[in-house]
């Protein structure tokens, strides 16, 4: 079978086709890379030469389907010309069937003909939308949600930004008035759901066409609404950003790809990722029994785990001996020193006190000589011991409160990054904290199951972006041990829910 | 009295502009929060999303005017005429709109939750879209008549758990609308469109549905006491559960409809088509059958006292578990 009879075929199905002229823009576009409206130049490009073009341009059907989608994602009225990239595709495809392997082809023909009409290209993932998406487009359900976003809000602005995100801007003519008369609010958002397949692409295009309209306070108050009302489908949907945070938790948990939920707030508390190396002095990290009682609560409600295995913050016996051998050697270096210093000026001062003693009895009898010397010796030795008495209840105390000591006293940064290599959450937390604090972000750490559950805190929502790179970075640099997972929290002040959540795989990390 | 001077008048403090009259004039995005409009003449007037909370409209006259997205919460509407009117996209939550005037008024996608609507004049109006939640549109007898909706386009129109006793829906078009829990008793729905209308749980007790059209309708634990269902279309109709003693379904068209576990006691099932319908657990007792076509129906389990079969087309029944006229259970 000879190409050109396959070509010759597919421009005449497209010639045929009603379409023809927008068949022909998006062509046009594809390969010129510029929106052609004007009809005469349009009648003078021949579908043929456009095949062609396209083809040769393309070469693989990937290729010509990357092209396609693009184009898509730009223009508006995305239902319509959903239809005639379709048709684009599925004729231009043909040809390439010829050319290379059959099953690859056949395959994707295949594909592309299962397209649903509304939201006909695979998203980005090539993942189809979940069922729930469609079956919200059920006016029985629409019911609930328009009588939601009508308690709350102008029906007649809700309509007229969503003709504007749609269609075209709105222009209060005649014409425009009686074209919104034909759609009714249902028809309106049934088409909005199906235009955008992502929650955050939905709010992003409506929130820029509200400030472009006229009244922009309305129109965002309206565009808010419509948000709140229907993040709960694309929540429900799974293939969104939840509304509640308890579904934060439902979601897949091998998704690596952050998602910034409902962030309004531009507030950020910039990080820089150098940042990473630098360490400050030990700040005391709060943790006051109150916040361990939230992260607490917290874990446990939206994990609903039962149990919560906070890593104990007494320091262990082991986890001292476990002490790296140089650092070890350093202090006992340290000690034999001071001992040393210790010792000799003792040895010396009591060989010094039993000479003058003894020069000083030297006219007593030998008897009374010694008893004097012997007590004024154990007076000596009863004050040396009163001292030593007094340093053992210190190093009682020190044991007593370990918590205390291990965050306020003397524990040097290696031996918290040591701990933190272990997967000791209070170590992660304070190393994270040294550099966050002073940026008013007051970090929590909780590891639970191999997962590290990282929680930031902050007058203003902390930015997701920032704030996850530089914590991303700090644990690379860490190496820990024992987690696979390692899931970002950001939360208001005040306020237990959180704003937005990211999630990493730690072994990619560590990749 | 001119706009100009209306607005320098409310902007100065001034709320009382009863009796005024402002035909045709341009009041798009205005301000009017709480005036008082009561038996003023604005005819014709543009209203354009503006804001009329609270403002008083009693029995003043708003034939033909626009008022498009117009916020009229709380409002008084009572008497108005609003006739031919154009309220798209208004807010007319609990506005009292008794004995209105809202023939050919233009109600598309409005906010009439809540709305006092008693005694009004729907006729002809267009409310596809429209939300009526919690409206109330009783019928109250010797104060306010049924609501008239004689061939208003109800499409997609939300009125769950409405009461619209009495009303007058003739020729209206319901289709695909929401009628879930909403009170029909005694409505009058002849011809009227129901096709994919939900009327789950609806009260339609004594309501007048001859030949209306329910293809595609949800019509379970409906009830139907004693309602007029004479030539209705109802073929594939999900009926099951529903309570229809002393039905009138003479002559409508129930063919391959499901009627399981309803009650249709003494119903007037003369001349109509059951063919391939399904009856199983259906009590039919005291039924009349005269010239009903069952054919291929399923009567299985189904009650069957003192039902006179002689003159149905039985061909292809199943009997099975059924009790049978004589009081036998059929093997």
């Amino acid at each position: 079978m000879s190409n050109l009879s396959k070509l010759d075929e597919v421009v005449e199905t497209l010639e045929k086709d009603a379409n023809l002229i927008r068949i022909k823009k998006v062509m046009i576009c594809a390969c010129q890379g510029k929106w052609e409206n004007n009809p005469n130049t349009l009648k003078n490009f021949a579908v043929k030469d456009l095949v062609k073009e396209l083809y040769w341009r393309t070469q693989t059907p990937e290729n010509l389907y990357n092209i396609l989608d693009r184009i898509l994602s730009k223009i508006n009225k995305k239902s319509e010309y959903t239809l005639i990239v379709n048709t684009i595709l599925h004729q231009v495809g043909r040809l390439y069937v010829e050319n290379q392997s059959e099953g690859l082809n056949g395959q994707r023909v295949k594909n592309d003909s299962h397209f649903r009409q509304p939201p006909p290209f695979p998203t980005v993932e090539e993942t189809e939308p979940p069922p729930e998406l469609n079956a919200i487009s059920s006016p029985s359900n629409l019911f609930d949600i328009r009588w939601r976003i009508m308690q709350y809000t102008n029906p007649l602005r809700v309509k007229l930004l969503l003709f504007s995100t749609l269609e075209r801007e709105f222009n209060f003519a005649d014409g425009d008035w009686s074209q919104i008369k034909l759609q009714t609010l249902d028809d309106l958002l049934r088409q909005l759901l199906q235009t955008f397949p992502s929650f955050s692409d939905l709010k992003a295009n409506l929130t820029k066409m509200a400030n472009y309209l006229d009244n922009p306070d309305e129109n965002l108050q309206a565009v808010t609404v419509i948000a709140e009302t229907l993040k709960e489908i694309y929540g429900r949907s799974g293939e969104n950003n939840p509304g509640t945070s308890s579904e934060i938790f439902n979601q897949r948990a091998d998704s690596i790809n952050s998602q910034n939920i409902g962030q309004v707030s531009h507030h950020s508390n910039l990080i820089s990722t150098e940042q990473t190396a630098v360490y400050s002095p030990l700040n005391p990290p709060l943790n006051s029994s109150e916040n361990t009682l939230i992260i607490d609560t917290f874990l446990n409600e939206k994990l609903s785990l039962t149990q919560s295995n906070l890593v104990s913050t007494n320091l262990q016996t082991e986890e001292l001996e476990n002490l790296n051998n140089q650092l070890e050697s350093q202090v006992n270096q340290l000690i034999n020193k001071q001992i040393k210093n210790a010792i000799y000026p003792l040895d010396e001062t009591w060989d010094k006190l039993q000479n003058i003693l003894d020069f000083s009895c030297q006219n007593l009898p030998p008897e009374d000589c010694f008893d004097l010397k012997k007590q004024a010796l154990q007076k000596f030795l009863n004050v040396i011991g009163f001292k030593v008495n007094e340093l053992q209840e210190s190093l009682n105390n020190l044991e007593a409160t370990p918590l205390q000591s291990w965050q306020s006293v003397d524990f040097s940064q290696q031996k918290i990054m040591e701990l933190a290599r272990k997967g000791n959450p209070k170590a992660i937390a304070s190393l994270i904290n040294q550099s966050l604090e002073s940026r008013g972000i007051h970090t929590q750490v909780k590891s639970q199951n191999g997962c590290l559950h990282i929680i930031l805190t902050a007058e203003p929502i902390p930015d997701s972006k920032t704030t996850a790179t530089f914590i991303h970075h700090k644990l690379i640099f860490l190496k820990i041990q024992s987690i696979q997972t390692v899931k970002i929290y950001g939360c208001q002040k005040g306020k237990k829910s959180i704003a937005w959540t990211q999630e990493y795989t730690y072994n990619e990390l560590k990749g | 009295m001119d706009v100009t001077e209306l607005r320098k008048r409310y902007h100065a403090g001034e709320r009382d502009f009863r009796d005024l009259n402002l035909r045709n004039a341009n009041l798009n995005s205005a301000d009017l929060i709480d005036a008082n409009f009561s038996h003023a003449d604005l005819e014709g007037t543009e209203f354009i999303l503006a804001y009329l909370n609270g403002v008083n409209f009693a029995r003043a006259n708003l034939a033909g005017a626009k008022l498009c997205g117009a916020n009229l919460n709380k409002s008084n509407l009572g008497g108005a005429n609003l006739s031919d009117a154009d309220l798209h996209g208004a807010i007319l939550q609990g506005v009292d709109l008794r004995k209105a005037n809202l023939s050919l008024a233009i109600l598309i996608d409005a906010n009439l939750i809540q709305a006092d609507l008693r005694g009004v004049n729907l006729q002809g109006s267009d409310l596809r879209g429209a939300c009526l939640r919690g409206a109330n549109l009783r019928y109250e007898r010797r104060i306010y008549e049924g609501v008239n909706l004689r061939g208003a386009d109800l499409r997609g129109t939300d009125l769950q758990g409405v009461n619209l006793t009495g009303a007058d829906l003739t020729r209206a078009n319901l289709q695909g609308a929401n009628l879930v829990e909403t009170v029909l008793r005694g409505a009058i729905l002849k011809q009227a469109n129901l096709a994919d209308s939900n009327l789950q749980s609806a009260f339609l007790t004594e309501a007048d549905l001859s030949a209306a059209r329910l293809i595609g309708a949800n019509l379970r634990k409906v009830k139907l006491e004693r309602a007029i269902l004479t030539e209705a279309q109802l073929a594939g109709v999900a009926l099951c559960d529903s309570i229809l003693p002393d039905v009138k379904l003479s002559n409508a068209n129930l063919s391959g409809a499901d009627l399981s576990r309803t009650n249709l006691v003494r119903a007037d099932l003369t001349r109509t088509d059951l063919s391939g319908a399904n009856l199983t657990q259906a009590d039919l007792t005291d039924a009349s059958v005269a010239r009903t076509n069952l054919r291929n129906a399923n009567l299985s389990y189904a009650y069957l006292t003192r039902v006179e079969f002689s003159s149905a087309t039985t061909v292809g029944v199943q009997l099975h578990g059924a009790i049978m006229p004589n009081g036998e259970i059929h093997q």
